[in-house]
């Protein structure tokens, strides 16, 4: 393996460990929605 | 004690039994939302900080009986992947095919002289674990081989995949690494749709949960790669012993000690079923082996150990929620109509807990899953709203939005609904988690009838289909407790997929 060729593979390693972060904010937009869901039931209709 | 003294304790014991029940029900729905909870965590649980730019010498295994259709695609697709020439070899192990396979693949050995090889079976169909077995023999008997493939005909490995697996073998504790089987027709139809969400669940969504738990249930049986010390260590050989040998060699690395990854960004392209019944006999396939692991394996559940984390308490209730999910299911609805005879007001109350439950955690996961693979979001985004069903997804909201379908939606067409009415449409929520198998048992019949062209998608998308996957559970339990043969049946395909 050349020395480019583990940096780039280095890179992409790096870039999909990054990539995983974004499932936090993923997450917490689907948590957002149910509980907005939750309350407008708590709301409404209860 | 008087008589009716007795009686009020009967009744007490019952509705407590009854109430059990039910929230037994509600176990796989929390188990799911666990898992989904999970996913997140993923960000810093993960094995890339482990990862190292890795590129071993690669043997592919791929098994092939009568793929003439696929194979060549299949072979030249490999043989493009962004992977070191001289690196990689593939291993057609040719399950005595009755069509043009050979030739096929002897053509594709001289293409390609030193990378493609031809193994015939001249006795074949004895299913997919012998004929690897047969190419890993002969691979293990040379010394080139560092990792190897295991993989289906009609799969399609985009071209950075596999060196998005290898580099998880750097780590010495990795045995084996698995990828995103994503469905890849070109032109999907319902069912594939559902398939194409099913697996954006189960893969990219639950095997992350499975990576932070640090415990695998399958590695994929299109796409999973073993180190050469990890496939000598557990014998050398797939189990042919069952009907889940994929799950057997996941379960036996882990076990010796060593780990399981999955990689999310190795995404692999699978043609999966077209119609209902063909599903029904992979998915049974399936099932069936699961019922025969849990019995294996049976001095592994909650048991944990230092040595793997097959044993924890979390794997053990992720497991069993999905093994016991109809009896589960069952049991809840027993509940459910029960408290309603025996006219307890907790009826109501558990009702509402479990499907308010299940309505908060459907909405999490197909949010989040819809995410996690936008494009399969975005091309299967009817068939994520109606997973469940269009019934259940009417229970979900009478559940959430109380008094919406019994009073404010018949004020909006000027009547209302009667004691009666409401007592059947009560009775009818509650047994509906169970009646809802029976639809997928019925949307299976009318699969291959002439009105199945556009009876059997409408059923679907009304019956749910996640209850056509319970419903296949169930049949596994029927038919190995009548020790149904075990037959290999070969999904057919047609080489759809275009990478």
């Amino acid at each position: 393996m050349t020395e480019l060729g583990e940096r780039a593979l280095q890179r992409e390693i790096d870039d999909n460990r990054r990539s995983e972060r974004r499932l936090i904010p993923q997450a917490l937009l689907a948590l957002l929605i149910v509980a907005a869901i939750v309350f407008v039931r708590q709301v409404y209709f209860l | 004690m008087t008589p009716a003294d007795w009686g009020n304790i009967l009744e007490t014991i019952l509705v407590v039994v009854l109430v059990i029940f039910v929230a037994l029900g509600i176990v796989p729905v929390l188990m799911m939302a666990y898992q989904f909870l999970l996913i997140p965590f993923h960000a810093f649980r993960n094995h890339y900080r482990k990862a190292a730019p890795y590129l071993p010498n690669v043997a592919v295994i791929v098994p092939a009986w009568n793929e003439g259709a696929v194979i060549g695609a299949s072979i030249d697709r490999l043989m493009s992947l962004e992977y070191p020439e001289g690196r990689l070899r593939i291993y057609v192990v040719d399950d005595a095919s009755t069509d043009d396979t050979p030739d096929v693949v002897k053509a594709k050995a001289l293409q390609y002289p030193g990378a493609v090889f031809h193994l015939r079976r001249d006795v074949g169909g004895e299913g997919k674990a012998h004929t690897l077995n047969h190419g890993i023999r002969i691979v293990l008997s040379e010394d080139w081989m560092e990792a190897l493939l295991i993989m289906d005909a009609d799969v399609i490995y985009l071209p950075d995949s596999l060196r998005r697996m290898t580099r998880h073998l750097a780590d010495p504790e990795v045995g084996a690494v698995t990828a995103y089987i994503r469905e890849g027709s070109t032109e999907k139809n319902f069912l594939n749709r559902f398939i194409a969400f099913e697996y954006v669940l189960s893969q990219i969504g639950s095997r992350r949960a499975q990576n932070v738990l640090g415990a695998l249930a399958c590695l994929a049986g299109g796409a999973q790669l073993h180190s050469r010390f990890n496939l000598v260590d557990i014998g050398g050989a797939i189990d042919t012993s069952s009907l889940a040998e994929d799950t057997v060699t996941t379960f036996k690395t882990q076990l010796a000690g060593r780990r399981v990854v999955f990689e999310p960004y190795a995404v692999v392209l699978a043609e999966e079923p077209l119609a209902i019944a063909a599903l029904w006999k992979q998915r049974l396939r399936w099932a069936r082996g699961n019922v025969q692991l849990t019995k294996r394996y049976k001095d592994v559940w909650f048991r944990p150990s230092r040595k793997h984390n097959l044993g924890s308490i979390s794997f053990g209730l992720f497991w069993f929620s999905v093994f016991l999910l109809p009896v589960l299911m069952i049991l809840s609805s027993i509940g459910l109509i029960g408290l309603l005879l025996l006219e307890s007001n907790l009826a109501s109350e558990v009702f509402r807990i479990l499907w308010v439950t299940a309505a908060c955690t459907y909405i999490y996961t197909m949010l989040l899953a819809a995410q996690l693979d936008p494009v399969t979001g975005r091309s299967s985004w009817r068939e994520a709203i109606l997973f469940p069903g269009l019934i259940s997804i009417v229970i979900m909201v009478s559940a959430l939005l109380p008094g919406f379908f019994e009073v404010v939606v018949p004020a909006w067409f000027g009547f209302h609904i009667t004691e009666t009415g409401l007592f059947l449409w009560t009775l009818f929520t509650y047994i509906w988690i169970s009646v809802s198998m029976l639809g997928a048992w019925l949307t299976k019949a009318v699969d291959g009838t002439r009105a199945g062209r556009w009876l059997s998608p409408l059923l679907t998308y009304i019956v749910g289909y996640g209850p056509i996957l319970c419903a296949v559970t169930f049949d596994s339990y029927i038919k190995e407790a009548r020790g149904a043969a075990m037959v290999w049946d070969k999904t057919e395909k047609t080489g759809r997929v275009m990478g």
